[in-house]
């Protein structure tokens, strides 16, 4: 893989950084893995042989993604420009200080900005995609959509690998779940296949009542009775069955507690907020308490084309609250150092606010710079990471692409990103594919229309290290 | 004759790959051929090993293990079946083919088979040679329910369900074939299978969007409803320019998420003849069917496709350059030194000709066709159409086999070659002579699909029960009983939709305004793989990324079970207020034995047995409230491995 001479985006390229970045991710030369390859068949032993670096130890024991599907304005949230007049800003001029000195939010998150010391501001992220389905694959699998396998989001990956190395506390729950309910225009099991798919528990928040239980009995009493096929070919069904007596568990058993936040007192509660939102949040720190390895909490609505202030009546305090409660309480618990937290969309949105028709106060879909938050597990707090230039529109300062911060998840979490996974054709697929390399001398990208995605790499700075345990 | 040309021509090609696979020395391997019984265990000796690496891999390790053990190898027969072993040591390669049989108790003899159609005389022969017992033919219920469900992806109607069963003429089931396809589900499904393969699918990765997917899919849906042949359907899709809303095969050359030449190939090798191309220098697969060369130049055919916007939203004109631009390596520098090998041309002054005027300069790739004949890239020709005639034509080692294959795994669950889309040297099918009858019948019959699957549907080896006996318990690759599978997703769903009348509800959010469909609108009917419900994602329908067949996912999951356990998805189906079980119930009230019967006839596809009507009978007398001892009822059926597997 030809290593990328300068990225033309950005005048801040750590050329070191990035060379040792793709040293770890640069499996092994093409040789060696020729020689390999004739080793091992079916691949399963690669892993070893490709290991550039001791496999990380776990620092983190779960993830909590909060994913603000449709795309937040980063301007709005997360970094304001205060100074770039009305036409930036909209109606949200002020910039409001944190409990860490120098860093600044909007002013639409008041207690979110008071737990700055627990999270760092990434202010590069850069993937320069600004269709929705294209952007959610990027953010959620953390893989270029050029790599030619359709991947698993990383909760999928860091399921199955927990899973697969033992690391996983709790069997008895699926290790990676969505509330309220799934994405949508994403499929996160990716080449990992259905049983890798993310488990939306639905109604498994209400408590089972006594006449409901006593119907399912007389169900599979009945069922018991008519099933003479089942039963002659038993020998065929084995998996289904095993799967099925599980499924009774979660049903009938106790592991059904685990979704119901009613058993909450009133207090942690209110904390969050009474609100999907905050539910959803609240739902997500109870798993985390019982051993689920990673939780999406999926907030719908962030596609502010048109009428954004209107909308972000409801959609900021609703964030404000349920985040800033999550925060507070798991550091509270004391799970905050075991747990990561993160919060941000798939893409940013135009920093120039459209008061014309038809959008009437709203901004466009913006791949070229955003932001993202990051807290616990090992993330360090207080920080900002990367910058934009005074309008929003461009990173000026250490680019983060999308394979950096899942990267650095995985690693956190005690997964090898040069380890692989299984494929359905039988050749194992590294856990991160190599990046895109940049093309010395490429032009830089014209104009990304609404839906497009522009075919320039991005050269990034590699893992988040400046934020990660040395 | 033409059976001759086409079952001579792939050992020859064989012969072409497994030469250029083998490269530094003279790999060996003894014994050179291996017949063994179930259990036993057998250690091969290699020779001419590099540095002592050997790699050794079994085509069907349900048939045969081989784990390499130092300058040898250790074989061990699991059951009755055809494998074939590949070793590898550094560029050699060698293979061994190994039969695994069974040998029947002395004195016992093999049951007289019915070998009067061509394909159960094969199948008959192969299982005599692996002393494999046939399981009996299936009941009439069985067969009605399995033809419905392979042939057309939905249950009989009850109405043709009692008719059927019914009917005393001997030659109800051939006609019950013919009967299905001139069904409308019929076409709805198989165009649904073409949309797998296809990839039709609006978002990412293939970014077809909305409107294409509407036309490419009915399009689809029309030729198979027309019976189109499918060398006219293969190169309709391979040929067509324009807009790809008003000439919908173009959509073929769109459904990817990086439209280059090597991205086409490969989805046409696929497609067409189920080979899986390889451009990494180092192959992904162990033993690639074709090498890097080879794949690119393949690729080298597709390189005049060209794509153009117009104002409309998401219109695209696919248009063809008028010349054939030299196509460049994407990767140069990869190939690790082996280059392709060209066939001998009979008519030699025509290729000195060829390769005089076609010597391409360094770094362009010449076009060849994978089984070695090179084309002059001078010929100002029509590349795609080059492909397409050298694809279709009758002595095409793959593209008949191909077909035939899909066709008869789509009515079996598996492939004669498994899987369909791995044809390669080192993955043979368990039985060649019964995949060359096939592609014969294919071609013979001018690429009738209809005939090939009436054909194939009413052979006895089809209409075996799935019973199995002693002998055949293991057999999964030789036809000796039926194999139960799992309902497809979609089928899953319309077959549940069917009885309760409540069938997914779908909606699209791209574009605006959002797209709703109707109530009624059937899973299978559904032309978009980016238009989805949970049910359909936990079932595992395809999210045709990539072709292949392994994304149709049929293995039970925790999601599956919870769902079928106790969901509102299921439950609300079954409750629905004024829904199929309601009209049922209020029709039926008076006569519950009636009601039960309806809904056996609905799921099952026959009626109960006088042990179930006792056993429902006294459900109904337990429960004070009869409606919610239907809905009991119609759960537990919904749950029967009978009502979930296609057996």
């Amino acid at each position: 893989m030809p290593m990328p001479a300068h990225d033309p985006l950005c005048t801040h390229h750590d050329h070191a950084a990035d060379a040792a970045y793709r040293r770890a991710f640069d499996l092994v030369t093409r040789r060696d893995f020729l020689r390999l390859g004739t080793l091992t068949i079916g691949g399963l032993a690669l892993a070893p042989y490709l290991r550039a670096t001791p496999a990380p130890t776990a620092r983190a024991k779960a993830v909590i993604q909060v994913f603000l599907f449709g795309g937040p304005s980063h301007t709005d949230t997360f970094d304001p420009k205060p100074a770039a007049g009305a036409d930036i800003t909209g109606p949200w001029r002020k910039a409001i200080g944190t409990n860490i000195d120098g860093i600044q939010i909007n002013e639409l998150l008041p207690l979110i900005a008071q737990h700055a010391d627990k999270y760092t501001i990434l202010r590069g992220l850069t993937h320069r995609t600004n269709g929705h389905e294209t952007g959610v694959y990027m953010m959620q699998t953390g893989t270029d959509p050029s790599s030619g396998l359709v991947y698993p989001s990383a909760g999928a990956v860091i399921a199955y690998k927990m899973e697969e190395t033992g690391l996983l506390k709790n069997r008895s729950l699926p290790a990676y779940m969505t509330v309220p309910v799934a994405l949508g225009r994403f499929s996160e099991p990716g080449f990992l296949g259905p049983r890798a798919r993310t488990f939306v528990p639905g109604n498994l928040g209400d408590p089972l009542k006594d006449n409901e239980r006593q119907r399912l009995k007389n169900r599979e009493q009945l069922l018991a009775q008519l099933d003479a096929f089942g039963h002659a070919e038993n020998d065929l069904f084995e998996e289904a069955d095993h799967f099925r007596d599980q499924a009774k568990e979660m049903v009938l058993g106790e592991t059904r507690e685990a979704f119901d936040i009613s058993k909450e007192p009133d207090p942690i509660r209110k904390l969050y907020g009474d609100t999907e939102f905050g539910r959803s949040c609240l739902q997500a720190r109870r798993l985390v308490e019982r051993g689920v390895a990673y939780i999406t909490v999926n907030m719908r609505g962030w596609d502010t084309h048109r009428d954004q202030a209107d909308r972000y009546k409801k959609l900021m305090p609703d964030l404000d609250r349920g985040l800033s409660a999550l925060l507070a309480d798991l550091a509270q618990r004391g799970l905050l150092d075991t747990t990561i937290l993160t919060c941000g969309g798939e893409f940013g949105r135009t920093p120039k606010f459209m008061t014309d028709p038809p959008w009437n106060g709203g901004r466009n879909h913006y791949g070229a710079a955003f932001s993202w938050l990051v807290a616990g597990g090992g993330f360090k707090g207080g920080q900002t990471l990367g910058a934009t230039d005074p309008r929003g529109e461009r990173v000026t300062e250490r680019p983060i692409a999308p394979w950096d911060l899942t990267a650095s998840i995985y690693q956190l979490t005690g997964i090898d990103p040069a380890g692989t996974l299984p494929h359905p054709s039988g050749i194992p697929a590294p856990v991160v594919p190599p990046p895109p390399a940049a093309k010395p001398g490429a032009p830089r990208p014209g104009k990304i229309s609404a839906g497009g995605t522009s075919d320039i790499p991005i050269a990034s700075a590699g893992i988040l290290k400046e934020i990660m345990p040395t | 004759m033409l059976r001759r040309r086409l079952c001579h021509s792939l050992p020859v090609i064989l012969c072409v790959f497994l030469a250029g696979c083998a490269g530094a020395g003279p790999l060996r391997v003894s014994p050179a051929s291996i017949t063994a019984a179930p259990g036993e265990e057998i250690v091969l000796k290699l020779s001419g090993l590099e540095k002592n690496n050997l790699a050794a891999h079994s085509s069907d390790s349900s048939i045969a293990t081989v784990a390499p053990d130092g300058r040898r190898a250790r074989l061990k027969a699991i059951s009755p079946g055809r494998a074939l072993l590949s070793f590898r040591s550094g560029d050699a390669f060698v293979t061994v083919p190994v039969l695994v049989r069974r040998e029947p108790p002395p004195g016992v003899p093999f049951p007289a088979t019915d070998d009067s159609h061509p394909i159960d005389a094969v199948v008959n022969k192969n299982l005599r040679a692996l002393g494999l017992v046939p399981s009996a033919l299936c009941t009439d219920e069985e067969f009605l329910r399995r033809a419905c469900l392979d042939l057309m992806g939905a249950l009989p109607p009850p109405e043709k369900t009692r008719a059927f069963l019914a009917d005393p003429s001997p030659a109800k089931r051939a006609a019950l074939v013919d009967w299905i396809f001139t069904r409308p589900e019929y076409a709805d499904y198989w165009a649904m299978k073409w949309g797998d393969v296809l990839r039709v699918k609006s978002e990412f990765p293939s970014n077809l969007w909305p409107n294409a997917v509407q036309s490419y899919h009915a399009w689809l849906r029309s030729a198979v409803a027309a019976n189109m042949p499918y060398d006219r359907l293969t190169r309709a899709l391979l040929l067509t320019a324009g807009s790809n809303f008003r000439a919908p095969p173009v959509n073929f050359y769109r459904a990817m998420q990086k439209r280059s030449p090597e991205n086409i190939a490969a989805l046409a090798a696929v497609a067409f003849m189920g080979v899986r191309l390889e451009f990494d220098a180092a192959p992904k697969y162990p033993y690639p069917a074709w090498t890097r060369d080879q794949s690119l130049a393949l690729s080298a055919f597709f390189n005049t496709i060209r794509y153009k916007r117009t104002g409309e939203w998401k219109e695209e004109i696919v248009l063809f350059a008028p010349n054939w631009p030299p196509y460049k390596d994407p990767a140069p520098g990869a190939t690790a030194g082996d280059s392709v090998r060209v066939k001998r041309a009979t008519d030699k002054d025509e290729e000195r000709k060829n390769r005089q005027t076609a010597r391409p300069p360094a770094g362009i790739i010449a076009p060849v066709f994978p089984d070695g004949q090179a084309v002059g890239h001078a010929a100002r020709k029509n590349p795609r159409k080059l492909f397409a005639d050298w694809l279709t034509a009758p002595e095409n080692p793959w593209y008949a086999r191909h077909a035939a294959n899909r066709h008869w795994a789509a009515l079996f669950g598996r492939g004669i070659t498994s899987p369909v889309d791995d044809v390669r040297p080192s993955n043979p099918p368990s039985n060649p002579e019964l995949l060359d009858l096939l592609a014969a019948r294919l071609v013979e019959n001018h690429y009738d699909l209809r005939d090939l699957l009436r054909f194939i549907a009413t052979s006895q080896t089809y209409q075996r029960s799935s019973r199995r006996n002693e002998t055949n318990r293991a057999d999964t690759q030789n036809w000796s009983h039926y194999h139960p599978r799992r309902l497809d997703a979609e089928v899953l769903a319309d077959a549940i939709g069917g009885l309760t009348g409540a069938y997914e509800s779908f909606s699209s959010r791209i574009p605006e305004p959002y797209a709703f469909w109707p109530d009624d609108f059937r899973a299978v009917q559904n032309p978009d793989a980016s238009v989805t419900t949970a049910l359909l994602e936990t079932f595992g329908r395809p999210a045709r990324d990539s072709s292949f067949e392994y994304e149709r996912n049929r293995r039970p999951s925790m999601a599956q079970a919870l769902w079928l356990l106790d969901s509102d998805g299921l439950n609300h189906k079954i409750a629905k207020r004024n829904g199929g079980l309601a009209t049922l119930y209020k029709k039926h009230q008076k006569n519950l034995p009636a009601l039960a019967d309806e809904c056996y006839l609905a799921l099952l596809s026959r009626h109960p047995t006088d042990t179930e009507k006792d056993t429902i009978a006294r459900y109904f007398q337990d429960n004070q409230d009869k409606l919610k001892a239907a809905q009991d009822l119609v759960w537990a059926l919904i749950n029967t491995k009978e009502f979930l597997y296609n057996h």
